[in-house]
């Protein structure tokens, strides 16, 4: 089942990465809405657990923004 | 013959380092020191001061509180992996130097922050199968020794310290059963390299957010109790990030987990006894879990009863 930026909206809401999801526009780099190292672990291991995949550390370097995301997950689900 | 803890003491270096003063040589805000890591100064012990110093000073703190026999003392156990030297053990300098007696077993455990549970089962088991009384856990891993000022992941995080649980069969606290595991394929996510720390911050904390929550379930479970039974939660002070998702994912109340690091920072193995000494003074603290996870990647848990 493919996803889209409200599921992933959803996922920061529900993982408490410590960001306001409500004023981030999808092709925003989320960093600059404050999300830092350890609210991008706790999104990711969100995503891990709700998608069953794995998401190295070098691929989460290139996701900055909610349509990153997305298309990431859309392509390995 | 029930045994537990009877006492507990500890050590904290004077020494600090302000994480402040390293806003700008690591890109960090207050908020980020505050309420994500949740340390805001690391003690560091003394160049002169080695671990069995550390040890010796948390020895020196519990006999302020308590009227203890040294020639009672029949077993002295160090949790360390960081010792004064390779040979001997830390255990036997220290035994030296609190002129216990010879009678005294003493050894070392190689263990990190999983090390003050396993411990304590470990002087009980051993305790209980020789029939002794009176025994001293130690716990000092000073990490100023192997961590790397420039290392963003680790300096700004760990502390030195060293406790002293007095192990007696008259107990304030008696443990219940206890639940142990190991993930070794994933040891080298933190491990010492040509004398250095290195730490993978997203393999530990992956490890922990998901297996210590399932872990306290069980362990609860398995002493015949329920979370809401539970009075305060004492987890390894892994960083405040670590100890709020934990609680988070357990859905416990934050007044019931201990956070108190801010001070003094992650101690490894005497993170867990150093908040003990405080709550076990606490009179409606009847019941408390204890949890400790990291190096290994090991983990060990528990239920303290009165």
């Amino acid at each position: 089942m493919s996803i889209n930026a409200d599921s992933i909206k959803g996922m920061i809401r529900d993982s408490a990465a410590g960001i306001n999801v409500d004023v981030i526009k999808d092709d925003e780099p989320l960093s600059e809405h404050g999300l830092d190292s350890l609210g991008i672990m706790n999104l990711f291991l969100y995503i891990e657990e709700n998608h069953g995949i794995a998401i190295p550390d070098d691929d989460i370097d290139r996701l900055q923004s909610i349509n990153d995301i997305v298309a990431y997950i859309n392509q390995k689900s | 013959m029930a045994l537990g803890i009877e006492n507990i003491a500890s050590y904290i270096p004077e020494k600090r380092i302000s994480n402040y003063d390293r806003k700008a040589l690591f890109d960090i805000d207050d908020d980020f020191i505050e309420n994500r890591i949740g340390v805001k100064f690391v003690a560091v012990k003394d160049d002169t001061e080695e671990t069995s110093d550390l040890c010796f000073k948390a020895f020196e703190n519990l006999k302020l509180k308590t009227a203890l026999d040294i020639e009672q003392i029949d077993a002295l156990v160090v949790v360390s992996q960081n010792p004064d030297s390779n040979i001997p053990h830390v255990s036997g300098v220290l035994h030296g130097r609190l002129d216990l007696p010879e009678t005294c077993a003493s050894f070392d455990i190689s263990l990190g922050c999983s090390g003050y549970v396993y411990g304590l089962s470990i002087i009980q088991s051993f305790m209980k199968e020789n029939g002794l009384k009176r025994g001293l856990l130690f716990t000092a891993d000073p990490y100023s020794k192997v961590v790397s000022p420039d290392d963003k992941n680790t300096s700004l995080l760990f502390g030195d310290a060293a406790s002293v649980t007095l192990v007696s069969d008259t107990p304030l606290y008696r443990t219940g059963k206890f639940s142990f595991g190991t993930i070794g394929k994933q040891s080298q996510e933190l491990r010492c390299e040509n004398g250095k720390l290195f730490m993978n911050g997203r393999a530990i904390f992956n490890f922990a957010a998901k297996g210590v929550p399932k872990d306290i379930i069980k362990i609860i479970a398995e002493n015949g109790l329920e979370i809401a039974d539970i009075d305060k939660f004492v987890f390894h002070q892994g960083s405040k990030y670590i100890i709020d998702t934990i609680g988070a994912r357990l859905k416990v109340s934050p007044d019931k987990i201990a956070y108190d690091i801010y001070d003094y920072g992650n101690t490894i193995s005497s993170s867990i006894p150093i908040i003990l000494e405080k709550e076990m003074e606490v009179p409606t603290n009847n019941k408390m879990v204890i949890s400790g996870f990291g190096v290994g990647l090991s983990w060990a848990s528990t239920v303290l009863m009165k």
